[in-house]
């Protein structure tokens, strides 16, 4: 009998507005389910909490972005999107993780941060996100609580 | 993998959501974790948890991975613990640099968290292997510095060499200050020992092992000894891969022992001679090599005349000093030298001059000439002894004598050569009184009737067949016997009767003058016990008493057992002793002499004139009579023995003590004697030696006078 908790490893369904080289899903939830101590279960305990844990180390990091880009601030933008890239690689956020890259290999060319620049990995935090409700990996309390900020 | 069970790890990372997974993931390998979210987090808690691997990110705010890692590695705790870097999949940069500043191994983000589980276990395996063998080679170390044990290898083709630390050490250098290449060592080596060290390195550079034991100069000048052993390291018939490896022990203490027990054996410690065993074995060889090669080799002994007398008079120290300058002539005489010793030491070396005893040493000459060149040594010798030697406050001119033995002529073996010189030798302190003699069949006749008499001897002790005589002392004024001297004589059922100064000076030697002097009083004991009344009132029997009687501890006991036991008085018997024998340990003499007086036992010193004739002894002994030495009376026919003899008697007069004259024969001596004032008489002019009867009936008899007046 199937496990209605367990999801076949596969990405979900693209995003609507994504363009078209982003060819990353939101949100790879056959990675997700296979870190440490999840065992597979959308219900494990250990993946509620490093979803919680990714979710505000992520928004808190988008919120570094923002001032490091406004203050033009390369070193901090580099290491900010360093570090997203490799957590929400690890956690299955693949196209975060993609769009952390792209603003790290940016910031490594030399390149002045600019808001713009932030944008995109705002864009894919936001469906990350929405991903994450839809999947009910996460309450629409738990995201609004970190989007607020975004949206300003 | 039991060594992973129950690792410790510390996890650090900045990221809390990649600690978070790592922790997770470690957990679920069975591992303990704890964990530091930045470089200065990670190295403090690496100092309190001691952890068995640390996983270690590579970009972090302030203190990177790179950083700890490379001071982790600095320090003597993480030197060895297993480090594994996380790194960027792509970064290969990061790779090289994790590898460079001492990382265990590396994992590419994201991590595949089985994979790193897995990697953990074969880390950790690795980790403790790499320990155990640190560990063996700190213990391998620890022997080899306790044991003084260095080693090398020898990588021949390049003369490329490895040496262990502890090999350094053995020279007393630092790594640095060896030199490179094989021949280096050579520079340090003590300069005699070089070219047997070059030697055997020429052959280990072909594969030949080699065992060998050479002596180093320390960079303080100090020599030590090492022995090193050389093997090829490899069975490979390839020359161009030829590997030598070495073991070498500093041994300088063993061999400084053994020196040390081969001089205490082979040596005299007073002269740095060397000794009667040294001289044994060297004559064995050399009488061996003689005998093969159909050669001569002779044996001279060498005794110092009346050496005892230095002792006595001087002091043993003085004795010792003048034992050293005898040596230290006789060796430069026949050219004697220590020869420089091999590493290791050497055989025994080819010395001519020994000590053989106190105050006799050996002279071995390998190769000897004729007799006359022996004889014309033998003289060299004693000439050399005769020197005068100074010792403070005064010059000492001593004589010698040398007895020489021949091989072949005068013996077929070592032991038999040295027991002809010394036989040689003791004929002539004996009998002959010659300087140089030598060896010659009669003496070996008379060796041999010597050595038969000893178990005759000891035999005749033993079956009583000794005899006890007395000869009476008169005294010349009463007329009458007031004493007698009990004299021994062996009649020898068998062969005839022995001469008493043949026999008691063998029993002397051997040690048998004890038991016989023990039958002596008993003898003697017995007659006064027997004649009882018959004899008169202070009637005294003189017993003789040789020195080694006088020394022996139980001579005091074995007199008052022997008088208790025949329920004798003390008083019947008077001890004769020389005044050798008194002078040789005064403050022994004067304590004897004193309990013997104490038990009413008399003293008389025999011989008086012929020794020291000191005045002072005779103050501070207990003695009672003097007795003249018949050789001066035998010399009352001319006026210097007559006042020796007259001051012998004032003398013996004015001290208070009684005075006997020996050996008296005419009228004409027991004239002066009388006018001089000596009253009591010993000689064949009154009486012979008699038995017990005999002396009973003289006591009983008329008025004695001289025999034919």
């Amino acid at each position: 009998m199937r496990d209605p908790s367990k999801i076949e490893a596969g990405p979900l369904a693209p995003q609507a507005e994504t363009p078209a080289r982003d060819v990353e899903p939101d949100l790879d939830l056959a990675v997700m389910l296979r870190l440490p101590g999840v065992n597979g279960s959308r219900e494990s305990p250990v993946l509620r909490r490093l979803l919680c844990l990714f979710v505000s180390e992520t928004a808190r990091n988008i919120k570094g972005l923002h001032c490091g880009a406004e203050a033009g601030d390369r070193p901090a933008v580099q290491a900010l999107a360093h570090k997203m890239k490799s957590a929400s690689m690890a956690i299955g956020a693949s196209r975060l993780a993609a769009r952390a890259r792209s603003l790290e290999a940016c910031m490594k060319g030399g390149a002045r941060p600019r808001p713009a620049d932030v944008k995109a990995v705002a864009v894919a935090w936001h469906d990350c996100g929405k991903a994450l409700v839809s999947e009910g990996l996460l309450s629409v309390d738990g995201w609004s609580g970190v989007e607020g900020p975004m949206e300003r | 993998m039991t060594a992973s069970l129950d690792a410790h790890i510390l996890v650090v990372d900045d990221d809390p959501l990649t600690r978070m997974m790592a922790v997770e993931a470690l957990r679920e390998g069975g591992f303990t974790t704890v964990e530091a979210e930045n470089g200065a987090q990670a190295l403090a808690v690496f100092d309190v948890e001691h952890p068995d691997l640390v996983l270690l990110d590579v970009m972090m705010p302030g203190l990177s991975g790179f950083d700890v890692c490379a001071r982790l590695r600095g320090s003597p705790a993480g030197k060895l613990v297993p480090i594994i870097m996380m790194t960027g999949l792509d970064d290969s940069e990061s790779v090289e640099e994790a590898f460079h500043v001492g990382a265990t191994d590396f994992i590419s983000k994201p991590v595949n968290w089985t994979l790193l589980r897995f990697r953990i276990r074969y880390v950790l395996r690795s980790a403790q292997v790499l320990k155990e063998l640190v560990r063996n080679q700190e213990s391998l170390s620890s022997a080899q510095r306790i044991a003084r044990l260095g080693s090398w290898e020898w990588l021949v083709p390049t003369d490329t060499v490895q040496r262990s630390p502890q090999y350094y050490r053995l020279f007393g250098l630092p790594a640095e200050g060896f030199g490179d290449g094989m021949l280096a060592v050579l520079d340090h080596l003590y300069g005699p020992d070089r070219a047997l060290l070059a030697a055997a390195l020429e052959g280990a550079r072909k594969g030949a092992g080699y065992q060998l034991t050479y002596r180093i100069v320390w960079p303080d000048g100090s020599v030590r000894t090492l022995l090193e052993t050389v093997e090829r390291a490899d069975d490979l018939p390839d020359p161009q891969a030829l590997v030598m490896e070495g073991s070498a022990q500093d041994i300088t203490e063993q061999v400084e022992t053994q020196r040390r027990i081969r001089q205490l054996a082979y040596f005299d410690p007073l002269t740095g001679l060397p000794n009667r065993e040294f001289f044994r074995e060297s004559l064995l060889a050399a009488t061996a090599r003689a005998l093969r090669s159909k050669t001569r080799c002779a044996v001279m002994v060498v005794d110092i005349d009346r050496f005892a007398r230095i002792n006595d008079s001087l002091g043993p120290e003085r004795g010792d000093q003048v034992l050293q300058v005898i040596g230290q002539r006789l060796r430069e005489t026949m050219g004697d030298r220590m020869p420089a010793e091999p590493a290791g030491g050497g055989a025994l070396p080819r010395l001519k001059v020994a000590r053989l005893a106190a105050d006799e040493f050996g002279i071995l000459i390998g190769e000897a000439g004729s007799v006359d060149d022996m004889l014309a040594i033998a003289h060299a010798l004693l000439q050399v002894v005769r020197g005068p030697i100074r010792v403070p406050g005064q010059e000492i001119t001593l004589a010698a004598r040398v007895g020489v033995a021949i091989l072949p002529d005068h013996a077929s073996d070592a032991d038999a050569l040295l027991k002809a010189a010394e036989t040689a030798l003791n004929r002539a302190k004996r009998v002959t009184r010659d300087e140089v003699a030598l060896f010659s069949e009669e003496m070996k006749v008379a060796a041999f009737r010597r050595f038969t008499l000893e178990g005759e001897l000891r035999r005749a002790i033993g079956e009583e067949e000794l005899q006890v005589l007395y000869q009476p002392i008169v005294d010349v004024e009463r007329g009458c016997i007031v004493k007698a001297e009990a004299l021994v004589r062996w009649p020898h059922m068998a062969s005839g009767p022995v001469p008493p100064p043949e026999f008691i000076s063998l029993a002397e030697e051997t040690g048998m003058i004890v038991p016989l002097t023990r039958t002596v009083i008993e003898r003697v004991c017995h007659d006064i016990a027997t004649l009882g009344p018959a004899l008169p009132q202070d009637f005294r029997i003189g017993i003789n008493l040789s020195g080694v009687n006088f020394m022996d501890p139980q001579f005091m006991p074995t007199v008052c057992a022997v008088l208790a036991g025949a329920a004798v008085e003390p008083a019947r018997i008077e001890f004769e002793l020389t005044e050798t024998v008194l002078m040789r340990d005064l403050d022994y003499a004067t304590n004897i002499l004193a309990r013997l007086r104490q038990m009413g036992i008399r003293v008389a010193v025999d011989d008086f004139g012929t020794g020291y004739s000191s005045l002072a002894y005779l103050r501070r002994l207990a003695v009672d009579t003097l007795k003249i030495d018949r050789s001066f009376v035998g010399e009352l026919n001319n006026a210097q023995g007559v006042a020796i003899v007259k001051a012998i008697i004032g003398l013996a007069h004015s001290l208070g003590l009684e005075v006997v004259a020996e050996g008296v024969e005419t009228t004409a001596q027991l004239d002066i004697l009388r006018a001089q004032g000596c009253r009591l008489i010993q000689g064949y002019l009154f009486a012979k030696p008699m038995g017990c009867r005999a002396l009973v009936h003289a006591l009983a008899g008329a008025r004695l006078m001289p025999v034919g007046s």
